[in-house]
């Protein structure tokens, strides 16, 4: 579980930069980097967003409002990263022997 | 490579004609396409992704990689297009409308995005609909669609996804058509696209799973429609819809 940040187009930001964003505590998000949760919006059940096309999306929903082939690359990165973090870690415990 | 569109008013050098009417014409020829419209036809045209300045009668022909009705536009078989839906602008708006391609020596419907329609499945898009069902998950198909629930008090989870993983590029809504939606707490009804579907039983691990996703109200034996916005997604997801501890009528599922 953590604490996002959606503004008044539902997108999300990880620090109420502005002071005016609205905090959301959701599980949705567990493990995901920042760059992939800011491609995102979500809108909390009892909320709706209407697109520019005039449909209306009742909430909860959440999707990507940016190229999600970039917020799958970003994660996937991300990923990678933390991987190598724990591959780093282990080899230290162990001294080197894994 | 950059974007590429067909289009034009007329077919005289193409290997199929765009013919409007409310009456299929009565002498076809191969690839002719007949247009279900009693607006006129201004103008026409293939693209993947929405003309951004649409005129009046203007037909937007959506295209993907893959067709039930693909073509070749051109002769000596050097264009193969592949339609997918049709839309047309009408009174300054778009309309979804029907056609049908002259094929084989029959006309072939064009595909209207639906995944589900009563008991249509589009098993020639879907592939089928896989069912997970917990130890007590019930999971019905009939003319009203089809029915996830549960009877007992052990794994009460059911959910179905689609075999195939079905192209998404050039839609911009999942439309769900929901009859019945009864649960007793939340995240417990989910419609969504994801990058794999899942088969675990455990629905409220599911929302974190999905690309895009929306939880469906609770209504009792009433009509609503749970949109899901795919506009910024490419390429092929699963659909897959869940229901834990809870009761969900599908009517139709469509990709708009």
């Amino acid at each position: 579980m953590k604490t996002i940040y959606i503004d008044s187009d539902f997108k999300c930001h990880i620090t109420n930069e502005t002071g005016t964003y609205t905090s959301v505590e959701t599980e949705i998000f567990d493990g995901k980097c920042d760059a992939y949760i800011e491609g995102y919006r979500l809108v909390p059940a009892g909320e709706s967003w209407t697109r520019p096309d005039g449909v209306v999306f009742k909430g909860e929903m959440a999707a990507p409002w940016t190229d999600y082939t970039e917020l799958d690359r970003a994660q996937r990165a991300y990923e990678r990263e933390q991987l190598a973090d724990a591959e780093n870690a282990l080899t230290i415990l162990y001294g080197g022997a894994v | 490579m950059g974007k590429c569109y067909l289009h034009g008013n007329d077919g005289i050098s193409m290997n199929f004609r765009i013919i409007g009417g409310t009456s299929a014409p009565s002498n076809p020829r191969e690839n002719d396409i007949w247009v279900n419209t009693e607006t006129e036809i201004t103008a026409w045209t293939f693209r993947t992704t929405e003309p951004d300045s649409p005129t009046e009668g203007l037909v937007w022909f959506r295209t993907g990689s893959e067709s039930a009705i693909e073509f070749n536009a051109l002769k000596k078989n050097m264009l193969q297009v592949y339609p997918r839906a049709i839309k047309q602008y009408n009174n300054g708006a778009w309309e979804d409308i029907t056609a049908q391609s002259y094929q084989g020596g029959a006309w072939v419907d064009w595909w209207d995005g639906c995944l589900i329609n009563g008991n249509e499945v589009y098993e020639n898009i879907v592939g089928e609909w896989v069912e997970v069902k917990g130890t007590v998950g019930i999971i019905e198909w009939s003319n009203d669609g089809v029915l996830l629930s549960y009877d007992g008090a052990e794994s009460r989870h059911a959910s179905i996804y689609s075999k195939n993983a079905i192209e998404l590029t050039g839609f911009n809504t999942l439309r769900a058509t929901i009859t019945n939606a009864i649960s007793g707490s939340t995240k417990n009804m989910l419609i969504g696209v994801r990058t794999s579907p899942t088969t675990s039983v455990v629905i409220s691990e599911y929302a974190a799973g999905y690309t895009s996703y929306s939880e469906v109200p609770k209504l009792e034996d009433a009509e609503q429609i749970v949109d899901v916005d795919i506009s910024t997604l490419s390429g092929s997801y699963y659909v897959q819809v869940g229901a834990g501890v809870a009761t969900l009528q599908i009517k139709k599922l469509q990709l708009i």
